[in-house]
């Protein structure tokens, strides 16, 4: 049996609303320590990882490790009928179950049941090794997002480049170019922290990152980490319970 | 284009004509069950991937789209057939004909002016057509404007379904159709000493050349009135011509109708200013055999033509028994061009396959 309690639902929803355009099908992996997704895009270049750990719910009893296929578009529309203060509550059988019901509880006179058909779905689990990054930028998530979406304007590929006077990211396309740079500051306002070992610098798809900001409410400051010719992690930390990762590949110019 | 491998299996080879939309080079990715949008029965229909816009630069901005093609079955009198070093024992010859997906979405469409949806994107429009992805992918956005109403803001195209604009695309191509049968009916006439004159004088009856079954005109065909050869026998030919050139305007709208269902038929019909006699004067499968040297008939392959696509195909319809949904952004990602990135697998440690076990 697994049954899960989320008292600001929410969360899950906004979860869902920020991976729902990269991931058509994913399974919901529920253990006892969390649920978990981890999924690629249909062209296998980025990669979702999310994780709530089970101290994020209220009440969280998964008997056995499942796999609940779900399809983010159809989870989408069930959860546009949440509430905005209501708490959803998981309940799906152990044996290959059929369906997930969520409960969506708002005060105490209001309760809405759904039931999401499951599918079969084949994954690819990656191992995503914990590898220290040379460059680590944590910034506030909405000048992230204003940033990703203001330069979009200008063309489809974005150089992030991390050196001593902060983060440049440019783009070059047919009307002209632009460059946003962003200095480490300590202001509480907007503050930017950035650790850096080496400079790097890397190209990457814009309109991925776009689709990443679709995170944005899930948390105030989002950590950028790159390293030379591997994939950049933008993650979204959910408080203390866990996290939105998301992973792209660099471009890379052929010979 | 063949498919073969198992003992079961059945060969399809098509010569290809130059067809227009059609690359002669591709060959049948793959069978689908489509549901017929005359009769909304599950038939085989083959995908073919093709260019649009093709050109010769490699910026991924040609679209790939499906086309989509029937199988019409020529019953002829051969007992085998010798495909490369194989001997196929099937006595049919199969043509491969190209549908306008356009019908597809059609079939989904009401023919009440009242109930016309609002105006949507594209993709919009299709998602909620409810069709098979693989239909949607073979109906290019500008096709669409043939049967829609349409504005643009922002960059984006907004359509409508529009009765009205529909009905006068289905009469061009009606006349289009029409203008092949005339075609391939001249040939049979000029076996028979009648000569035929075309608009422009300087050309003669028979620029077709050889015909295919599916009713695609040739490259600048002529148009072509039938004239008789002689004077004295003016009168009786010309009434013959006339009657003869009335059956097969209405063999055209009947084999239109064969692509539309009840109730686009009855609209079309009345649209045209006809009955609905005229598509109750000919047996269906033999519509076309009047009017040409092929008969043609509209029997399906429904055997296993390729056993190994179709098992795959209702696996795979089994693994996943929930329509799959996708959201706007997944369309538009899936346009983004990923040249230069490597897979995610390339990054990271080996991928474990894990499957839910499903009982």
């Amino acid at each position: 049996m697994f049954e899960a309690q989320l008292v600001e639902g929410k969360t899950f929803k906004a979860i869902i609303e920020a991976i729902k355009d990269l991931v058509v099908d994913c399974n919901l992996d529920c253990s006892e320590e969390e649920v978990a997704i981890q999924s690629m895009d249909s062209a296998h270049v980025s990669l979702v990882a999310v994780r709530l750990s089970a101290s994020a719910f209220s009440n969280y009893r998964c008997d056995r490790p499942n796999s609940l296929g779900i399809n983010t578009a159809n989870m989408s529309k069930i959860l546009k009928m949440l509430g905005k203060d209501d708490s959803i509550t998981f309940k799906a059988e152990d044996e290959s179950p059929d369906s997930l019901t969520m409960l969506f509880e708002g005060g105490k006179s209001t309760i809405a049941d759904f039931e999401l058909k499951l599918m079969d779905i084949e994954t690819e689990q990656l191992g995503i090794p914990d590898t220290p990054y040379q460059c680590t930028i944590q910034m506030r998530a909405d000048e992230f997002q204003r940033i990703v979406r203001d330069l979009q304007v200008l063309g489809d590929t974005c150089t992030i480049s991390c050196g001593k006077e902060g983060v440049r990211f440019s783009v070059t396309g047919a009307i002209g170019n632009g460059n946003i740079l962003v200095r480490s500051s300590d202001e509480d306002k907007d503050k930017v922290t950035i650790n850096m070992e080496e400079p790097v610098e890397l190209n990457f798809a814009l309109r991925y990152l776009n689709f990443f900001t679709k995170a944005t409410p899930l948390a105030e400051n989002v950590v950028i980490s790159m390293s030379p010719d591997v994939p950049v992690v933008v993650e979204y930390p959910i408080e203390e319970f866990g996290h939105v990762k998301f992973y792209l590949a660099p471009k890379i110019e052929e010979d | 284009m063949s498919d073969a491998s198992k003992n079961n299996k059945k060969w399809i080879v098509a010569m290809m004509l130059d067809v227009p939309g059609i690359d002669c080079n591709t060959s049948i990715g793959k069978i689908v069950k489509l549901r017929d949008p005359n009769t909304n029965e599950n038939r085989d229909y083959g995908l073919m991937a093709a260019t649009i816009g093709g050109n010769n630069n490699n910026n991924n901005q040609d679209k790939q789209c499906n086309k989509i093609v029937e199988f019409q079955s020529l019953p002829a009198d051969f007992s085998s057939f010798i495909v490369g070093r194989h001997i196929v024992k099937d006595g049919n010859i199969y043509v491969v004909n190209r549908i306008d997906p356009l019908f597809f979405y059609l079939s989904t469409q009401s023919v009440d002016d009242g109930q016309q949806e609002s105006w949507q994107p594209f993709d919009q429009n299709l998602e909620n057509s409810k069709l098979p992805r693989e239909v949607c992918e073979a109906i290019p956005e500008k096709q669409m404007a043939h049967i829609c109403s349409t504005f643009s803001n922002d960059d984006v195209c907004y359509l409508k379904f529009n009765v009205e604009k529909t009905l006068k695309w289905l009469q061009k191509k009606q006349e289009r159709l029409f203008e092949s049968l005339i075609i391939q009916d001249q040939r049979n006439r000029k076996a028979k000493g009648i000569k035929y004159a075309s608009f422009n004088n300087n050309k003669t009856g028979v620029t077709g050349g050889s015909m295919s079954a599916n009713f695609n005109l040739p490259p600048q065909a002529s148009r072509l009135v039938a004239v008789t050869s002689s004077s004295e026998d003016k009168n009786s030919s010309a009434a013959e011509l006339s009657n003869n050139t009335k059956a097969i305007k209405t063999e055209s709208i009947q084999i239109m109708c064969n692509y539309l269902n009840q109730d686009w038929s009855k609209k079309f019909i009345e649209y045209l200013g006809c009955t609905m006699e005229v598509i109750s004067t000919t047996n269906p499968t033999n519509k076309a055999a009047g009017v040409s040297n092929n008969v043609v008939s509209n029997a399906v392959i429904q055997q296993n033509i390729d056993d190994d696509i179709s098992s795959k195909k209702i696996a795979e319809a089994k693994k996943k028994t929930i329509a799959e949904t996708r959201t706007m952004g997944n369309k538009r990602l899936a346009k983004v061009s990923t040249k230069g990135m490597k897979s995610m697998s390339s990054f990271f440690g080996a991928a474990v396959k894990t499957k839910k076990a499903k009982h």
